[in-house]
């Protein structure tokens, strides 16, 4: 596997030495580290398709952690995140993981601890693109179809809603489960919900 | 002289009814035209009727001015014609009938004349009086006259009787200034200044001029402007910067704690994190020395960096000195209720304070003894969150003890203190607050240590605990 094939770990801290030093640690543990010294300059090169995940301390000048999560949400962005949170600062990071983020820990923090954090949440970012990968090959009806089904509608009444009729709904439905490759609707839910926010092609 | 008698005269009749003045001037008529028919007009006394006719129109107006003029005319004209008849032609002044009534004519036409402007004379006097008076009432000032030698009130406008005259009619200026702290008198001539009306408990800002008044003598006008409302005003807002000040400074204390956490935090972590980099990498077996070189010794400049942040703080520390004063116990603690008094009701702590009176000084600084108190209460009303709302009570109690110390005690209702860690409280770091810190109590007692006193914990027979503190008593 070449170097940018593999998961980058992303690591937002304004502290010059905690940046270099977490490059170190992750390094020591094999991983690929890029960092930046403010939120901005994170998300002006970020690349959604490489897969990786990212390491923020939540109080930051400037774009603080929470609002770089609040950013990460609204353009679609699934990377899981890490916040690295000071003294005092752990309602906040609660709040953080309440509205989404992976995990959060307290500096300084145990290795073994930290690197069994970035081993979860770059597997769950690996979990998440499998899921979308399989969903991508969906078309725009197929995907609207799946969406209601998973949300616990009938045939008969994804057909009134999107005003087609109950053959064809029965064809996308089979088309989903092919082409995702699910047994079964509670696989499908699973497999949604592994796929994080929808990605529209 | 005789000009003070016939003033008084005037002020006497003018005091005296319609019915009194109408009778002296008919009385006066009676006694002219008597003296004109005993001395047969030798000498001519018709002139002499104007007293009674000014009298009466001054007292009485201008249509009674005018009855007595006809009046007047009737009895010299009765008088001329009956002495006309008594005497000879010869020893007449007006032995015609046409010289006569030319005579009456000239009379009443003067005494009439006389009466008009007389009456007009009185309106215009009247006007400007009360021009005068409707200044003066209409202030909102409160402005007397007074007399510099005998301090009788020559004028005291409606104001000044509302403010100062609720009792008694006032007559003298005593009467107000005995009332006056500082008395008026001590000050200045032609300068004024703030004095307290204890007994009504108002403010009031006196100026005083010395004036020459109507008639000659020398008078202090004295205007007093209400302030009360301005001073309290003032008052209020002295004792929030009071407040403000003492909050602030308790609010740096905590947020340089704050501060200071998070900043030490930075190179502790980076140190851990270059440390468990290169273990890790020695543990791998795969290591390059210079790599690992570096890394060793950026965890040495941020060991450096850390110390540097310590410093700084000491230094911060420093600066504030305690600054030893003569204070009044019970005063420090007053103040520090009354900063914890909006904490306490929010929390439904009913807050008891048992201070023992005329304590000697302590020798102190006061800003860090109450903040000693203030952490203190906080903790008292912090464990009482479980309690009871009815059973929330914190006392703060003062009194001098057996030891001639003065000793504070302040006792809570909450869940006191576990009997596995009395003694430890007092520790850095120690702490059972799941938010806090652990430095208070350690503050705590090293602020009482500063001023030689003492602070300990004991466990109250029912619930709860008590902080003792002592500061040893000032000798005087």
């Amino acid at each position: 596997m070449t170097d940018s094939a593999r998961p980058l770990v992303h690591v937002v801290d304004d502290d010059e030495a905690l940046r270099d030093s977490l490059r170190w640690l992750l390094e020591s543990a094999g991983h690929c580290v890029a960092t930046y010294a403010a939120a901005e300059s994170f998300l002006a090169t970020y690349d959604p398709e490489r897969a990786g995940c990212l390491v923020l301390d939540i109080r930051m000048p400037g774009m603080s952690g929470l609002e770089l999560q609040d950013e990460l949400k609204r353009r679609g962005h699934t990377i899981p995140i890490i916040f690295v949170t000071g003294h005092g600062d752990v309602p906040m990071a609660v709040n953080a993981v309440k509205k989404g983020a992976l995990e959060f820990i307290e500096k300084p923090f145990n290795d073994k601890a930290f690197l069994v954090l970035i081993k979860n949440a770059l597997a769950f970012d690996a979990e998440t693109r499998r899921a979308a990968a399989r969903l991508v090959t969906l078309t725009r009806r197929e995907r609207e179809v799946m969406e209601l089904i998973v949300a616990g509608k009938r045939n008969q009444d994804i057909a009134a809603k999107l005003s087609i009729n109950i053959k064809t709904v029965e064809a996308h439905r089979a088309n989903v489960m092919r082409k995702t490759g699910v047994d079964s609707l509670a696989e499908l839910v699973q497999l949604v919900h592994d796929a994080g926010a929808p990605r529209h092609p | 002289m005789p000009s003070t008698l016939a003033t008084g005269f005037i002020k006497y009749i003018s005091r005296q009814s319609r019915k009194f003045s109408f009778a002296l001037g008919l009385a006066l008529i009676a006694v002219i035209a008597v003296s004109d028919y005993l001395t047969f007009y030798a000498f001519d006394l018709s002139v002499l009727y104007l007293v009674p006719i000014c009298f009466i129109s001054w007292t009485l107006g201008r249509t009674s001015g005018i009855t007595f003029s006809v009046l007047s005319l009737a009895a010299w004209l009765t008088n001329n014609q009956v002495i006309s008849h008594l005497l000879p032609h010869s020893f007449l002044l007006y032995p015609y009938a046409f010289p006569r009534l030319w005579k009456a004519l000239v009379l009443l036409a003067t005494w009439i004349i006389f009466v008009i402007v007389l009456d007009k004379l009185k309106v215009a006097l009247a006007r400007a009086d009360e021009r005068f008076a409707t200044v003066l009432e209409g202030l909102y000032e409160a402005v007397y006259v007074v007399d510099q030698s005998s301090g009788e009130l020559l004028y005291l406008n409606h104001p000044c009787r509302n403010a100062f005259g609720a009792g008694e009619p006032l007559t003298s200026s005593r009467q107000i200034e005995a009332q006056l702290q500082p008395p008026p008198a001590s000050r200045d001539e032609d300068r004024g200044g703030e004095v307290f009306d204890a007994a009504r408990k108002r403010w009031y800002l006196l100026h005083s001029r010395t004036l020459r008044w109507v008639d000659g003598r020398a008078v202090r006008l004295m205007v007093a402007t209400d302030i009360t409302d301005r001073k309290q005003a003032e008052e209020l807002s002295s004792q929030q910067q009071e407040k403000l000040r003492l909050t602030s400074h308790l609010i740096t204390v905590g947020e340089m704690a704050s501060t200071l956490a998070h900043e030490i935090n930075q190179p502790l972590a980076a140190i851990a994190n270059y440390n468990m980099g290169c273990v890790r990498r020695l543990r791998a077996g795969s290591w390059d020395p210079q790599e690992m070189l570096a890394a060793m010794e950026k965890a040495g400049t941020q060991a450096e960096r850390a110390g540097r942040i310590i410093r700084r703080v000491r230094e911060l520390v420093r600066k504030r000195e305690p600054q030893l004063v003569d204070c009044d116990i019970n005063g420090v603690i007053s103040n520090a209720a009354s900063l914890i008094e909006i904490n306490a009701e929010k929390n439904n702590v009913q807050l008891k304070l048992e201070l023992a009176p005329e304590l000697p000084v302590v020798r102190a600084d006061e800003i860090m003894l109450e903040q000693a108190i203030l952490n203190l209460t906080r903790n008292g009303i912090e464990s009482m969150q479980q309690a009871p709302p009815g059973e929330r009570e914190l006392t703060i109690r003062s009194r001098l003890n057996q030891g001639g110390a003065i000793e504070i005690e302040i006792a809570d209702t909450g869940c006191g203190i576990p009997e596995a860690m009395i003694g430890n409280q007092f520790e850095s770091f120690f702490t059972t607050k799941p938010d806090g810190l652990g430095m208070g109590l350690g503050i705590c007692r090293s602020i009482m240590e500063l001023h030689n006193g003492r602070l300990w914990a004991t466990r109250n027979p029912g619930r709860g605990s008590t902080f003792h503190l002592t500061l040893p008593a000032q000798q005087t």
